[in-house]
């Protein structure tokens, strides 16, 4: 049997944990905002986000535009504020699913239009905005 | 040196930082706050010592632990290297609550039976959560672990999991970033995950 503890209660209000996490007030009236904002779509946000047949992550979207902008492995990792070899394992990832066999055909096949539009704004971005609009 | 002080409801969490837990990462944290605890994260701690060394200040100063070793596997990208952070801190936690057994008490979560068994069989003994890759399979094994009368039942638990889950992306974007486990975006997840809570609670419960 694994392991299980018998814990006090009452158990800590809301209130007092929420008064822990110091959170500016402004920042919690905007999180509640978003909390209660009606959910028009129902598109999850670990779903993917669809470019033609492909399906990419909001991570891989993030790391395809940095890559774009020719940032190093160590650079994206230090943008994204995660390990070199997270960034490596993300890319390869990226790499299988695009079908390329390197980097450069990677950057080459994202701005020949098939990932990408000229200004660098995905499609499914745009799609996603004049949806909005 | 005095023992730092231990919060009764903080819990550290030993879990792996990649896109692919992302969904179990958010359910430890809703299970966790459902069940009126803190959840901390090693990436918390600001910089300055070795990290090492703040892990460790982190395990002393929690309650609980959890090590969630199910993604305790090899790189994607070669050279192929195993994980070796979820076990070392899982090492320096049982020392630390061999020493002082009354401020710290670990658990071991696994994706499916018998992999503990392979993968550490000095843990044999040792029963560990199993949550088969699943957000119901860590609600519910938080709900076994921490056992107290009143607790919230899964799907209460899930329903605020959901709420968080969809809202998630638009937290992201208002934050202005991508990562999850940045210490402002862990920090606003608990807030939600909170939140939730309290717009989920059936309206008869306190």
């Amino acid at each position: 049997m694994p392991l299980s503890v018998q814990i006090p209660t009452p158990r800590p209000s809301r209130e007092s944990l929420i008064k822990r996490l110091r959170i500016p007030k402004a920042r919690q009236a905007e999180l509640r905002a978003i909390m209660r904002e009606p959910e028009t779509s129902p598109q999850a946000p670990f779903s993917n986000v669809t470019f033609g047949e492909l399906q990419l992550t909001p991570r891989e979207k993030e790391l395809l535009r940095l890559v774009i902008n020719a940032l190093s492995n160590r650079e994206i990792a230090r943008q994204l504020g995660v390990e070199e070899r997270t960034v490596k394992t993300h890319l390869s990832r990226l790499m299988r699913k695009t079908g390329s066999e390197n980097r450069i055909e990677l950057v080459m096949l994202a701005l020949s239009g098939s990932l990408a539009t000229e200004d660098g704004t995905f499609r499914a971005e745009r799609i996603a905005q004049k949806q909005i609009a | 040196m005095p023992l730092p002080p231990v919060d009764p409801n903080s819990v550290f969490l030993n879990i792996p930082y990649d896109e692919e837990f992302d969904k179990l990462y958010l359910a430890y944290i809703v299970g966790l706050y459902q069940l009126g605890f803190e959840p901390y994260l090693a990436s918390e701690i600001p910089g300055g010592e070795r990290r090492v060394d703040r892990v460790l200040a982190l395990i002393q100063s929690c309650r609980y632990s959890i090590h969630d070793l199910s993604r305790v596997e090899l790189s994607v990208t070669p050279p192929t290297t195993p994980r070796f952070n979820m076990p070392l801190e899982l090492g320096l936690t049982i020392t630390w609550a061999k020493l002082y057994p009354k401020r710290h008490t670990w658990f071991v979560w696994e994706s499916s039976p018998y992999r503990l068994q392979k993968s550490m069989s000095d843990l044999n003994g040792t029963d560990p959560n199993i949550h088969y890759g699943s957000v119901e399979g860590i609600l519910s094994e938080l709900r076994n672990a921490f056992v107290f009368r009143d607790a919230p039942p899964v799907p209460q638990m899930l329903e605020a999991y959901g709420l968080v889950e969809r809202k998630v992306g638009r937290i992201l974007a208002s934050a202005g970033t991508a990562s999850l486990y940045s210490a402002t975006v862990f920090k606003e997840l608990c807030f939600a995950a909170l939140d939730a809570a309290d717009i989920t609670k059936p309206k008869s419960s306190p």
